[in-house]
């Protein structure tokens, strides 16, 4: 093993940004439809009907208990196995992420309606407003703004989630490191540059969550 | 025939694959724990320096995800140093360092929730903080810390699906292993998946009984 020689993997770069591109988009969209199956999720149990109580249950536990790394196979190889359902790369990523975010925002979005008084409920009912007013105007304004930290530490773990595209033949970072690596032999040069790469990311993101925590807190 | 039969005859072998599951997650969840200890100390240190190499060890160690861990440590150290490493051995040290972070963060989380007075009584009988620390503090906090320990160990278990990438045979190794050869990755994704939901979903009620019952005793 000759020094260290970052010059090929650093020659790439326009390659490294598209893939760290890609993860960007496949996190945010990802999180995106997570965050809107969540809230179906989150509705479906606080309903009053126990079948679909049941149902929400189930879900949530299912995808909880599936690896992201099963759930993307599932998806990309198992679908096309059986049912001729033929995702590409991209749309088994974000499908993945989506059904791994959406159990975790199903739990925050409880947690952010829990913490709120029910008394504002009844004081809107009183009042003569319908549920869905209710909703709209007092309760959703106040649960926006308690969850949006927690559901921005979910941004985080779905961008993290998106690296393992690479799995599935998309051309994001990790799979670019790959691709180094095997070209040119020059495994720990491509290796360490993605990894300092995507902590640079997630650690701004982090810092980014928590200053956002502050400015948001409720004094 | 139906497609499902020709699978059940597999599963036994899928399950002789958990083996190599459970063995590096509960070797990564103990050694996460005993560095999670180093770790929690540089963040109780009076020095801010070490304060800080404290909080950016776990910034940094819980930054990637457990396949880029993996890629890491498999193929850029023994890129690097020649070392030819054996797959479990870089399961077991990725998985050990990424969640040594999340450990720490449980026990900082417990250890605050040790009323501050018992340092002081402690003090008052003169013990020292060593003593305290080992007598009176952590005991209290690993108790606390039980359940979140058990919640680790349920995403350390499902993170380790990952190593079949560097070729350890875990379960979904060998299920994709043979579902590549009968085309019925459906089936056996599938079957996998139910083994790592019922796992998943005992340890977690496991978790919750845990909590309760160290609730109860307060």
């Amino acid at each position: 093993m000759g020094a260290l020689d970052f010059t090929l993997v650093f020659a790439a770069w326009p390659k490294l940004l598209a893939g760290l591109g890609y993860d960007f988009y496949f996190a945010t969209f990802g999180f995106i439809c997570g965050c809107a199956i969540g809230f179906v999720c989150y509705l479906a149990s606080a309903s009053p009907w126990r079948a679909v109580r049941w149902l929400a249950y189930v879900y949530v536990q299912i995808v909880r208990g599936m690896p992201m790394y099963l759930l993307l196979l599932w998806l990309y190889f198992g679908l096309a196995s059986k049912f001729g359902l033929a995702l590409s790369g991209q749309q088994a990523i974000i499908t993945a992420i989506a059904i791994m975010s959406s159990a975790f925002c199903a739990e925050v979005f409880r947690s952010g309606y829990g913490a709120l008084d029910l008394g504002q409920a009844e004081a809107g009912k009183a009042l003569g407003m319908t549920g869905f007013a209710i909703n709209r105007h007092i309760l959703l304004p106040q649960v926006i703004r308690t969850t949006i930290p927690p559901l921005l530490n979910i941004f985080v773990i779905c961008f993290k989630a998106a690296t393992y595209a690479a799995v599935v033949a998309v051309p994001e970072l990790v799979f670019q490191a790959q691709d180094l690596s095997l070209n040119h032999y020059r495994p720990f040069e491509a290796y360490i540059t993605v990894g300092v790469m995507l902590i640079a990311t997630v650690v701004t993101l982090s810092l980014l969550t928590a200053a956002v925590e502050r400015r948001l807190a409720i004094p | 025939m139906n497609s499902w039969e020709s699978v059940l005859p597999f599963i036994p072998a899928m399950l002789a694959g958990l083996r190599y599951t459970f063995l590096i997650s509960v070797v990564s969840l103990l050694g996460a724990m005993i560095i999670g200890l180093g770790v929690v100390q540089l963040w109780r240190s009076e020095s801010a320096l070490l304060r800080a190499v404290g909080f950016a060890y776990v910034q940094v160690f819980r930054s990637l995800s457990p396949y880029v861990y993996i890629l890491l440590v498999f193929f850029a150290i023994s890129g690097l140093t020649g070392w030819n490493m054996d797959a479990v051995t870089a399961a077991i040290i990725s998985l050990t360092l990424l969640n040594s972070a999340y450990v720490a963060e449980i026990y900082r989380g417990a250890l605050l929730s040790v009323d501050k007075g018992q340092w002081e009584a402690a003090a008052s009988i003169g013990m020292g903080s060593f003593k305290t620390n080992y007598v009176i503090i952590w005991p209290q906090a690993l108790r606390v810390a039980m359940p979140s320990l058990l919640n680790q160990f349920i995403v350390i278990l499902k993170d380790s699906s990952i190593v079949g990438i560097i070729g350890v045979k875990d379960i979904l190794y060998v299920a994709n292993a043979q579902a590549a050869i009968t085309y019925k990755q459906f089936e056996y994704l599938t079957v996998v998946a139910l083994i790592f939901i019922t796992i998943v979903f005992v340890l977690s009620r496991l978790s919750l009984l845990l909590e309760r019952r160290l609730n109860r005793g307060q």
